[in-house]
């Protein structure tokens, strides 16, 4: 029995620390099948495709942490980056054009950025009053939400692309700072997503907020009798996801230069991206314990994956079954320890132990 | 679920009591109440609104969503919020039809069935076994089957008419039926995917569409077996609480898979109907019936903390929906803006539910 414990404490922190592992392997087998894998374009590639995921499941965590679920982020993206390109177009007229120079740019951008920005925290702010104030589940909310923001979203562009005929942004966001090999990269567009993930987990683990949050999600009546504002905390989480949701669709329009209503309709859909990454990242589905730096390395995982069922040829298809087979494994997984630890509630080790001694000792029956 | 909530003051319980009788009356008719108002504003939409042919189009409108509406409704009578793999399982029981096709309507539509009931019995036991949260399961299973689809057809769409060498060797469980049965290149695709194709274009009478009866039918039984049927009360009592249910001798686990199975299995006929209609299989054909049926449901007056409502307002909340979208076109609103109006509605109607029944002192959250 004893050793029983001790063999469940490795297992327990090995799974707590599954995402890691899990990478290692994943790069160990895609570096022994392909070895260009690690070449510094494939590198340069793969870091660039999960900007947008990674900045969307911020957000996503922060809510999942908190006890609830914000399913409406997809549409969110895409509310982003649609208006982050249609009102750049406006503000850039407006402004006059090619004719108002680096001001008008600057401005137009800018301006952009806040209105994509603002849509996102609105949408946040809406789906966290109905999920805190009104006590509507926080699936059945942010499902209606997803539909209305598309809904908007498609009657915003009329249901066709909006592109923009400025690259002065993208020049700049997706420039690498050193053009040498394997730190190419780093473009400030890369810069932006790193420094948001590592403030968003420094106040996760090293502040006030974060500890209430997490308290918040594994126990809300505890939470409220230790005088946290538990309304407060869930209304602020789905805020910050419709903040991170809506920049990372706006960054993404900007590196595209354009920016599609139905973004990942046929192909990825990032919820799909964003859902499962999070929770194979260790992110409890009944909140209280995750972390956003995992839900990353998560998301890399993922796309390594992705990216080396391209290299065998696959499309689209073979990429939607394996993050669907995968998400389906981790959540089958997790609700099975659940379940087993449901069976063993109650059960006292040391009294069990006790037994078995007292077993060795006494005679064997004949 | 209990009253967990502590930031709820004592007062509530006086207001309860003053605001029972209209919220008792909201909650169970409102949907009625509805009906009968938008009956009014179509009066003023169109001279034609009040014809028998407009009505028909309304129904037939939305049988295929009224189908998928009744199984969902046992999902959240039974307290699990919905069932998202809806989608998915429309899309792939239609592939299954298109297959199984070529030997005749009936095994057709038997095939799909089947499929829809294996995948509910498995959305059943994950879900009431191990209790996983049902949302997250169902979307989970929802990404594998749509990855199983698009992964054994390649991203392409399965024609009922069109069948070349090429389709026996990537389709879904055409490989292995070509593998069984040589002679399955020879059978003549046309006629039977004219048969296949024309279930949606039955029409009884000349004028009633056989999807529109199948779905009456589907709405009868399934009222049958929720108001009527033990398996009926069972559901009831661990839809109000589990715990309860499951003490007072209640199997809830196979209660449970019950009720995701009727779901998968409405699902599977409704993708039958919507692939004959667009007369493709696909993996897209049933996006957004996981959302408008919970629509439907929760206007109808079924309460998304399960145990609530019966199967007459579901049918109310489907033709609510129809006359929403019907009145809407009458008024020259474009297919976009109605997605956002109906996502609208869907959000004011639940809040008010959730307030009214909060006031009642039947905590939603």
């Amino acid at each position: 029995m004893l050793k029983n414990i001790n063999r469940s404490n490795l297992v327990t922190k090995g799974n707590e620390n599954r995402i890691y592992i899990f990478l290692v392997i994943v790069f160990i087998v895609l570096a022994i099948a392909y070895p260009d894998f690690f070449s510094s374009s494939n590198i340069k590639a793969l870091t660039t495709t999960c900007l947008l995921p990674i900045l969307a499941s911020i957000g996503f965590t922060y809510v999942m942490i908190g006890g609830n679920f914000d399913l409406s982020i997809g549409a969110v993206i895409n509310a982003g980056s649609v208006i982050c390109m249609g009102e750049f177009n406006r503000f850039f007229t407006g402004f006059g054009g090619d004719s108002g120079g680096g001001g008008a740019l600057f401005g137009a951008w800018a301006l952009a950025f806040v209105c994509a920005i603002a849509i996102g925290v609105g949408i946040g702010a809406l789906n966290g009053f109905l999920v805190a104030k009104v006590k509507v589940h926080s699936f059945i909310v942010t499902i209606g939400m997803l539909t209305a923001v598309s809904g908007f979203v498609y009657t915003y562009s009329k249901g066709n692309t909006i592109s923009v005929n400025s690259y002065a942004l993208v020049d700049v966001i997706d420039k690498p700072l050193v053009s040498a090999p394997y730190i190419e990269m780093i473009t400030p567009r890369f810069i932006v997503v790193v420094a948001i993930v590592a403030i968003f987990e420094l106040v996760l683990l090293k502040t006030r907020w974060g500890y209430d949050l997490f308290m918040v999600g594994s126990n809300k009546e505890t939470a409220f009798q230790a005088g946290i504002n538990t309304e407060k905390k869930v209304f602020t989480s789905f805020m910050l996801s419709g903040f991170t949701a809506a920049l990372s669709g706006a960054l993404f329009a900007v590196s595209m230069n354009a920016a599609v209503p139905n973004y990942g309709e046929r192909g990825i859909a990032p919820l799909m991206m964003v859902l499962a990454s999070t929770i194979i990242g260790g992110t409890v589905m009944t909140g209280g314990s995750g972390s956003v730096v995992k839900t990353a390395i998560a998301v890399l995982t993922i796309q390594s994956i992705f990216n080396g069922l391209i290299s065998m040829g696959m499309g689209f298809d073979a990429q939607v079954l394996s993050a669907g087979v995968l998400l389906g494994a981790v959540v089958f997984y997790e609700s099975f320890s659940l379940y087993r630890q449901s069976l063993r509630k109650g059960e006292r080790p040391a009294l069990l132990r006790e037994a078995e001694e007292m077993k060795h000792r006494l005679p064997a029956k004949t | 679920m209990l009253n967990t909530d502590v930031s709820a003051g004592g007062n509530r319980l006086f207001d309860s009591v003053k605001n029972s009788n209209f919220s008792t009356i909201a909650n169970r008719f409102g949907v009625f109440l509805m009906i009968g108002a938008l009956l009014i504003v179509g009066a003023f939409a169109s001279p034609q609104f009040f014809s028998t042919s407009n009505f028909l189009n309304i129904l037939s409108a939305v049988s295929i969503l009224g189908m998928v509406a009744a199984g969902v409704a046992f999902v959240i009578y039974c307290g699990k919020y919905g069932d998202m793999s809806v989608p998915m399982v429309m899309a792939i029981s239609g592939v299954i039809s298109v297959e199984f096709m070529r030997y005749g309507l009936v095994p057709a539509i038997c095939g799909a069935v089947v499929t829809g009931a294996i995948i509910g019995c498995i959305n059943g036991v994950v879900i009431g076994k191990l209790k996983v949260n049902a949302i997250i399961w169902t979307l989970a299973m929802n990404f594998i089957l749509e990855g199983l689809v698009r992964w054994s057809y390649q991203g392409n769409q399965i024609y009922p008419d069109m069948a070349t060498e090429d389709t026996y060797q990537t389709g879904f469980l055409l490989p292995i039926m070509y593998k069984l049965d040589k002679n399955i290149m020879n059978i003549d695709l046309t006629s039977r995917a004219a048969d296949f194709n024309g279930l949606a274009q039955t029409y009884f009478f000349g004028r009633i569409p056989l999807m529109l009866v199948v779905m009456i039918c589907v709405m009868i039984v399934c009222f049958f077996i929720m108001s009527k049927t033990s398996f009926g009360n069972q559901l009831k009592v661990v839809g109000s609480n589990y715990d309860v249910g499951n003490t007072s001798g209640i199997r809830a686990t196979s209660v449970v898979m019950g009720a995701f199975m009727i779901s998968s299995i409405c699902a599977s006929l409704a993708g039958v109907f919507i692939t004959s209609i667009n007369k493709v299989g696909a993996f897209y054909v049933g996006q957004g019936y996981d959302f408008q049926a919970v629509t439907a449901i929760i206007l109808g007056g079924m309460s998304l903390a399960g145990g609530r409502g019966n199967i007459i307002g579901v049918f109310g909340g489907v033709f609510l929906m129809g006359l929403i979208s019907n009145i809407l076109t009458l008024f020259g609103v474009g297919t976009f803006t109605q997605k956002m109006i109906s996502g609208g509605i869907f959000i004011v109607v639940v809040a008010v539910n959730a307030r009214s029944l909060r006031k009642l002192g039947r905590d939603d959250a």
